[in-house]
């Protein structure tokens, strides 16, 4: 450092460099240790068979596990691809109501003030309750069916059937979400900048292509947070599963998370569970790598 | 030079967050407790010492999975009067912890972490072998021997998991049996004076029932294969798992077709009542309290809560049904266990105080005459507090006959697999109807030889 | 006269079209309430009330018996005071932990942030299920389990929040912090007196998802907590499902309405702020 002045410089761009460091140290840390530190550790006891209580007698079993779990029992997979329906579903639907009801409650009166509270709501209530609730409401003799026998139209078995017992729960979550979701749709509504409609207006464009060529770009960023975040609470859904169906009829409603749970608790395998514990990581990482270098060209920021 | 240092440090934060998380339990800790418990045992079986007492006060606890309201009162109790009369200094604190079968892995967790209890109460076919099979159960063998603990005053049907390897790991505790619940109204609206001892006898008072339209459905089965579908094949002579516990011969002999395809028929035929998806046994319940379902099957331990329930009619009670002339019943609930692995001398005989004291007569009809649990010892039943409840309240003893003709389930590690089948495929049957029984039976077939041992 | 009568038909017809649209919103709000309402007056009904189907849509017998029933079985006192403080440290141990490593992943472009957002996401998807063992076993060797920690920490770097706080920092400009930088402001300094005030929506939304997802955690709690004096309260309620006495709708229910009440009275008297907070978005 001879020139002092050209040092000083060169120290606060280090610094510089140095901050963003800093900066995420403390999340990193945490994260490491109470979420990557578990998935090493998963992944090193998916190689193992093993009791819970005596991890020191557990014995190497090499892919064993892996080969179970996706050759020989049929249910992993048909977790698998319970879970992708689910998140496929919540997805579109919670998107398409969030900005819908978004659009629909945005300006500013007194009735869309208390409607935007009010369907806000289920997001408050603890998801036990909400899973009895619509139990009773979709009973064969519940509320559902009572609405559709008023239009002369035959009730459905809603929980009780494999057929439709995944769709009961998908209504179950959009009805939680919703409210929440749409009160971030609205914000970002707000956030347009008027010009750029009134623009619209003095050109004359009609309501569609107001709304694709101009509502959902400006939205953009949003939608796409909405997308991935959605996708990921979806992958967790348990409380809802395990409250309403318990994976059931059959195994129509079993999704990860909750097969994962019910392995250690019900079954005390820790080999299935670990091994698809590693499998759904696996797929969640592949997932979000896709997410990013596809989805994420189009999104535009202000 | 100083951001290559302050990168350095950057990266030795990380690390070292990793290096903290990684430690895992100490398994050397454990295993050295360990070998100590097993050296004392070893050396008690070379020399039979005695046991030692309890020398000083210390404080135990105990999980188990009984929740709020009489239940969880009634061990409440049980311990609060040990805690003040026990002349060691002993304190028990009782912990809940969730149903059966998050308390089990809980303890199991707690156990490999060294935070392990001294005393637990597991389900008796889904807990006590899952532990037994790990070794981490105390052996109550010396202290029986020591303190001259009647094994034969324990219900002998009620003793199949308490053994193991010659080990008794187990003892009875909060034990129940399923019994027949009816609406003793109903049936005598049709004309039955006398519940039914045979499931014929059952299909024509429920046909009746529904044809008379007095009710909606006359009987509902849950699914709870181990307890229910099990004893039905019992009934035919065969049973849902081999003695030897490594196969399953209603697979065989055609038993578990013949149950599924009964069952099947008489949802079918329109008056037993196909189980649902949540809450399944509360909904039955409540069916049942509302007039819609005339009689169900359900364990003797929720019948202070059905007889305060059932206030519109005459509640009646009875024996489970049969499908031969084999009357039978099967038996569940938990049994209590003190954990060997981790814990010191002094918390395992001040465990086994805590055990002798639930054992006493007194304590076992407490808990009988408060919940509807079994009584468990042949003593008990001779106690004032039973024969007053019993003389005041004849439906409690129906469930205490019962165990005359109880079968117990042999013991083996593959029943949780097996069962889950069951559960599985008895929920497309029964309750989606979406296959047939022969379709069930055939898939059921094919993935067992993914659970048993090859012969 | 006539051009009256026409002008005035002429504001019914548009008027009805509002007219009908704010009846069919109230409609689609009323039924998205009616979960929430039916939880409310089931625990006010006695049990044998609860069951009645059809159901009666107003307590035939208003009843407060559930209610004692809870207040006499178990102490609330502690379980209310173990929420709120966990609920209240998790949020205080977040901002600290997210704001910064939000702003980083927002405003600057450094080897590896590629890599370490793509941390931050994978942990966000990764259930409790899977990671509750080996944390476990870390709270066990840290000698806390006794504590509430076990219930805080894990939830310190709140993926979620990081990645919502980053889209909110994207969106603001460049220049802005440029300004400030040549001002010879710190970066501390921009974080917290520059960027916070405009993100104020977010923050609050923030800390609205996670006082209420924490508030309703039940599986972990269930799992961390070996002794009653560290447990939340919806371990209150799970305690209040006996596995032989079954279910009691009305003590269930109003378990979960005192569950969900503390919410709804923050949710009351912040609603208005939160909605001006997120009108403010809209001016920049």
């Amino acid at each position: 450092m001879k020139n002092k002045g050209v040092g000083k410089k060169k120290s606060k761009r280090n610094m510089n460099l140095l901050t963003p460091y800093v900066m995420v140290t403390p999340a990193m840390c945490f994260l490491i240790i109470f979420t990557l530190y578990p998935m090493i550790n998963l992944i090193y006891l998916s190689f193992f068979t093993f009791k819970l209580a005596r991890p020191d007698l557990k014995t190497w079993v090499g892919l064993l596990n892996y080969k179970f779990l996706l050759f020989v029992k049929e249910d992993f997979v048909i977790a698998l691809k319970n879970t992708a329906v689910y998140t496929v579903a919540v997805v579109f639907f919670l998107i398409l109501f969030a900005v819908l009801f978004a659009m629909w409650l945005e300006k500013d009166t007194k009735l869309n003030s208390f409607a935007q509270r009010a369907i806000f709501t289920p997001h408050l209530v603890a998801m036990i309750s909400c899973g009895m609730i619509w139990s009773w409401i979709m009973d064969e003799k519940g509320l559902f069916n009572a609405v559709l026998s008023f239009f002369q139209l035959p009730g459905l078995r809603w929980l009780n059937s494999s057929a439709t017992a995944m769709i009961s729960i998908v209504i179950v979550s959009v009805w939680k979400s919703l409210g929440y979701y749409t009160l971030i749709v609205i914000s970002a509504l707000k956030s347009i900048p008027t010009e750029i409609f009134e623009a619209a207006e003095l050109d004359n464009t009609n309501g569609f292509r107001k709304f694709f060529k101009i509502t959902i770009p400006m939205l953009s960023p949003q939608l796409f947070f909405l997308l991935i975040v959605i996708t990921i609470n979806s992958f967790k859904v348990f409380d809802t599963v395990r409250t309403m169906t318990g994976g059931g009829p059959g195994n129509s409603t079993n999704v990860i998370s909750y097969y994962i749970y019910h392995y250690v608790f019900n079954n005390n395998q820790m080999g299935i569970a670990t091994s698809a514990g590693v499998v759904l990581m696996g797929i969640l990482m592949i997932m979000t790598i896709f997410y990013f270098k596809a989805v994420g060209k189009k999104v535009y920021y202000q | 030079m100083k951001r290559r240092i302050l990168a350095l440090v950057l990266c030795w934060i990380m690390v070292m967050s990793m290096v903290m998380a990684c430690s895992g339990p100490s398994e050397k800790d454990v295993t050295t407790d360990v070998t100590k418990n097993a050296t004392t045992g070893e050396e008690q079986k070379k020399t039979k010492e005695v046991p030692a007492s309890v020398t000083e006060p210390i404080t135990i606890e105990i999980w188990h999975p009984r929740g709020a309201g009489q239940n969880g009162d009634m061990i409440a109790a049980s311990v609060e009067e040990f805690n003040r009369t026990n002349k060691f200094g002993i304190t028990v604190v009782e912990v809940f912890q969730g149903g059966y079968p998050v308390t089990l892995t809980k303890t199991m967790q707690a156990i490999s972490a060294g935070t392990q209890p001294a005393l637990v109460v597991l389900e008796r076919a889904a807990g006590v072998p899952v532990m037994a099979e790990q070794d981490v159960l105390l052996d109550m063998t010396p202290y029986i021997e020591r303190d001259n603990f009647d094994m034969d005053n324990f219900l002998q049907v009620l003793l199949g998991y308490s053994y193991y390897n010659d080990e008794i790991i187990s003892l009875p505790y909060i034990r129940s049996t399923p019994v027949f619940y009816y609406n003793k109204s109903l049936f005598e609206k049709a004309g039955y004076t006398e519940p039914p001892k045979t499931f014929t006898e059952l299909e024509e008072i429920g046909k009746k029932l529904v044809a008379d339209g007095l009710c909606e459905y006359g009987f509902e089965l849950l699914n709870d294969p181990a307890w229910f579908v099990q004893n039905l094949m019992y009934q035919l002579g065969s049973n849902m798992l081999s003695e030897d516990g490594l196969s399953a011969p209603c697979l065989e002999d055609g038993a578990l077709l013949s149950v599924l395809t009964s069952w099947r028929k008489w949802v079918d035929d329109g008056w037993c009542a196909p189980f649902v998806s949540t809450s399944a046994e509360s909904a039955m319940k409540e069916q049942f309290y509302q007039g819609n379902l005339a009689s169900f099957v359900a364990s003797s331990g929720g019948l202070a809560n059905i007889i305060n329930n059932s206030v519109d009619f005459e509640l009646g009670v009875s024996y489970f049904p049969t499908l031969s002339d084999i009357t039978s019943a099967p038996t569940g609930g938990g049994n209590i266990a003190i954990v060997e692995r981790g814990n010191d001398e002094q918390t395992l005989a001040a465990a086994w105080e805590f055990v002798k004291f639930l054992m006493s007569d007194e304590q076992v009809a407490l808990n009988a005459a408060n919940t509807g649990y079994l009584p468990i010892t042949y003593s008990s039943a001779t106690s004032q507090v039973l024969i007053d409840q019993w003389k005041e309240q004849p439906l409690y003893k129906v469930a205490y006959d019962q165990l005359e003709v109880a079968q117990e389930l042999p013991w083996s590690g593959y029943k949780a697999d097996f069962e889950e089948l069951l559960k599985e495929y008895c929920s497309y049957v029964i309750q989606d109807q979406s296959q047939t029984p022969e379709e069930a039976v055939e898939q059921i077939k094919l993935n067992s030889y993914a659970i048993f041992p090859l012969k | 006269m006539a051009m009256n009568l026409i002008k005035t038909k002429k504001r019914i017809m548009r008027a009805i079209p509002a007219f009908l649209n704010s009846i069919i919103k109230l409609a689609v709000v009323l039924f998205i309430l009616f979960p929430f309402y039916w939880m409310i007056i089931t625990s006010f009904k006695p049990y044998a009330e609860t069951i009645l189907m059809p159901p009666t849509f107003w307590p035939k017998t208003f009843t407060l018996s559930a209610y004692t029933s809870i207040f006499n079985e178990m102490n609330l006192g502690i379980y209310l005071k173990n929420s709120i403080i966990i609920t209240l440290a998790i949020i205080a141990l977040q901002i600290p932990i997210m704001v910064p490593a939000a702003y980083a992943f927002a405003k600057y472009k450094f080897p590896g942030h590629k890599l370490m957002f793509g941390i931050v996401l994978v942990a966000f998807m990764i259930p409790g299920q899977v990671t509750f063992i080996p944390v476990y076993f870390l709270m066990a060797r840290l000698g806390i389990l006794n504590t509430l920690l076990p219930q805080i920490l894990p939830f310190g770097a709140n993926a979620f929040g990081i990645f919502l706080l980053r889209q909110n920092f994207m969106q603001i400009p460049d220049e802005i912090i440029e300004a400030a930088r040549l001002d010879n402001a710190s970066e501390l300094k921009i974080m917290f007196r520059l960027m916070l005030p405009m993100s104020k929506a977010t923050m609050i939304t923030l800390a609205m998802f996670s006082f209420i997802s924490h508030w309703n955690s039940y599986f972990w709690p269930l799992v961390m907590t070996q002794s009653e004096k560290v447990r939340p309260l919806t371990i209150a309620i799970e305690k209040l499902k006996d596995v032989e006495l079954g279910i009691s709708w009305n003590i269930l229910m109003a378990g979960n309405v005192l569950l969900v009440f503390p919410i709804i009275i923050i949710f009351m008297f912040a609603s208005k702020k939160i909605v001006r907070a997120f009108a403010y978005k809209g001016m920049k």
